[in-house]
């Protein structure tokens, strides 16, 4: 495109650009692989000799009142228990949608496309009692429950059901198939890029969700990732245990981090129509 | 048949999303006791509460605003020129692909505890290098204006990838013979920047000011744990009010009212956003 301005410029600003955005996680990974008494030091070194793994060891075993372990096993099991249901009842309004007639079906539609816009702060005050009314405060259903109707799933997963063709469905259905096996057999597996992404979006979204389980979960024993963190330095010396801190803030990104890798693709090309970063 | 496949999606639905946002209109009228489960219809008395000016509402609208106003024109300008970067021909563009995109993956709370350590007076990196070079060392989050700053940054690498990619895919979408035709013509690249680079964007970045603007007046997690809406509540944006009021105060009525202002303000500005990108 700008084929005068020269192109060394335009990279070597990129490259200044690209370290600055480097720097925050390899220089918090070298501090997690120090012992902490080093990570005080100077001058600062970028590789950590001796290297160890004594932070992620103690951050893992350790007796505090933070258990980092704990976090990740909760939102582990929180994130994916969301996405499947997520996925599945995204993926059968949004074969409904996309293929079955009925009436108000736009309409119905177009008020739950509607609801993707609306702020989600609005809600945080009636979920909240909504979710204590259930007797669900505090407890890993109020995270799950809350995710499950996902207005975007839906939208995105109608788009994939609309572009199969529907010669296929109907040739299934001439052979005796009913809707429902039309769905199963025919419509799914071909959408499955879009289920794959729509999977990988839940996951990371219940993974990295803050605020919500902020107000809804309280014990220690129950608290996702994200939240263990927030009490970390508490549970953790700032000044002291850096080391440990910083082990256990990788930790928590290990799991999407492999799963991010898993599927750069199909992020990329997601983030460039929806991305949204508060 | 339909109800089948849709019941468990509108079940759901209506339950946790269309109750809840009607549910919290009304409740921005009353005054709800957490403790006694009573509501109480009071009019508008919540707003006038929030208001008033010993409520830090508006000082949080204004902060927030600060932020909005200083922070989005830097993630969309940066966004857009590592957009541009990414666009031309350069080697290594899978590895400066990862390294923009692996922010969003991390969480709000590690990175705030990563940067956290990185702006430490006494022992942050940025300090370390400052003094080396020669420069004073900066108590980057005792004072309102480099804590702003802090935060604009932070949300800067962490959002990057929400700016850059949807400026990459609308470059990527303007066809090559434009640039060259215009080439032929005999126009320079400055002149093939403003003529058909910029025009042709013009929805990409209507898409991505609005989004970003609406995103950033949400920001709640990385000033709650990194600066903790300090010092002296410089930095207290509304969303942490919001969660203040409702969920430490348990002042449901006045946070719910909190939170439909907000919605109005965002809508607002939308609109206004619409209209002003539509017509230059």
């Amino acid at each position: 495109m700008l084929k005068n301005l020269p192109k060394i410029l335009l990279f070597l600003l990129l490259l200044i650009i690209a370290i600055v955005w480097a720097v925050p996680l390899v220089w918090s990974l070298s501090t997690s692989l120090k012992p902490n008494a080093m990570s005080m030091q100077y001058p600062i070194r970028w590789i950590p000799k001796p290297f160890t793994l004594e932070n992620y060891i103690g951050v893992l075993t350790t007796n505090r009142s933070v258990k980092i372990s704990v976090a990740l096993v909760n939102s582990a099991y929180v994130a994916v228990i969301t996405v499947v249901l997520v996925v599945v009842t995204s993926a059968l309004a949004a074969y409904a949608f996309a293929r079955l007639n009925f009436k108000g079906r736009n309409a119905l539609f177009w008020i739950s496309i509607s609801t993707m816009f609306i702020p989600p702060q609005i809600m945080l005050v009636p979920r909240f009692l909504l979710v204590n009314r259930m007797g669900l405060l505090d407890n890993h259903l109020a995270l799950i429950l809350s995710a499950i109707a996902s207005a975007f799933g839906v939208f995105y997963l109608r788009q994939f059901f609309a572009s199969i063709p529907v010669e296929l469905e109907e040739a299934a259905r001439i052979d005796g198939c009913n809707r429902f096996q039309v769905f199963w057999k025919i419509v799914l597996p071909l959408a499955k890029p879009g289920l794959a992404t729509l999977a990988l979006f839940t996951f990371l979204g219940s993974w990295n969700d803050f605020m919500w389980p902020l107000i809804v979960i309280n014990s220690q024993e129950k608290m996702t990732v994200p939240v263990a963190l927030a009490n970390f330095r508490g549970a953790f010396h700032a000044a002291l245990e850096q080391g440990n801190i910083m082990a256990a803030a990788f930790l928590s990104s290990i799991i999407p981090i492999i799963i991010f890798i898993l599927a750069q693709k199909a992020i990329v090309k997601n983030l460039s129509t929806s991305g949204l970063k508060g | 048949m339909p109800a089948l496949f849709l019941a468990p999606y509108m079940v759901f639905f209506v339950v946790f999303t269309v109750y809840p946002i009607v549910y919290g209109m009304f409740l921005a009228f009353t005054n709800y006791d957490l403790i006694t489960e009573s509501v109480q219809f009071v009019g508008w008395a919540n707003f006038k509460a929030i208001f008033s000016p010993d409520n830090l509402f508006l000082l949080s609208l204004w902060n927030t605003v600060k932020y909005v106003v200083l922070g989005v024109p830097v993630f969309i300008v940066v966004g857009f020129i590592v957009a541009l970067a990414m666009n031309s021909d350069i080697k290594g563009r899978t590895i400066f692909r990862a390294i923009f995109a692996a922010p969003y993956v991390v969480n709000v709370a590690a990175m705030s505890l990563m940067f956290v350590w990185i702006f430490d007076s006494r022992v942050g990196i940025i300090n370390y290098y400052l003094t080396k070079l020669g420069l004073p060392p900066q108590d980057w989050l005792s004072y309102p204006w480099s804590a702003l700053g802090v935060i604009i940054f932070v949300s800067l690498w962490w959002g990057l990838g929400g700016v850059y990619l949807p400026f990459l895919a609308g470059l990527q979408d303007i066809p090559h013979e434009y640039y060259e035709a215009a080439a032929i013509d005999g126009a320079t690249p400055a002149q093939a920047f403003r003529y058909i680079t910029i025009p042709l964007l013009k929805p990409t970045i209507l898409f991505v000011t609005v989004t970003q603007v609406i995103a950033a007046f949400q920001v709640f997690g990385q000033v709650q744990l990194i600066t903790g809406g300090g010092p002296a509540n410089s930095t207290r944006v509304v969303l942490q009010h919001i969660y203040d009021t409702g969920f430490q105060y348990f002042q449901l009525g006045e946070a719910s009212a909190m939170a439909w202002v907000l919605f109005l303000i965002l809508l607002g500005l939308t609109i206004i956003q619409f209209r002003f990108i539509q017509q230059r």
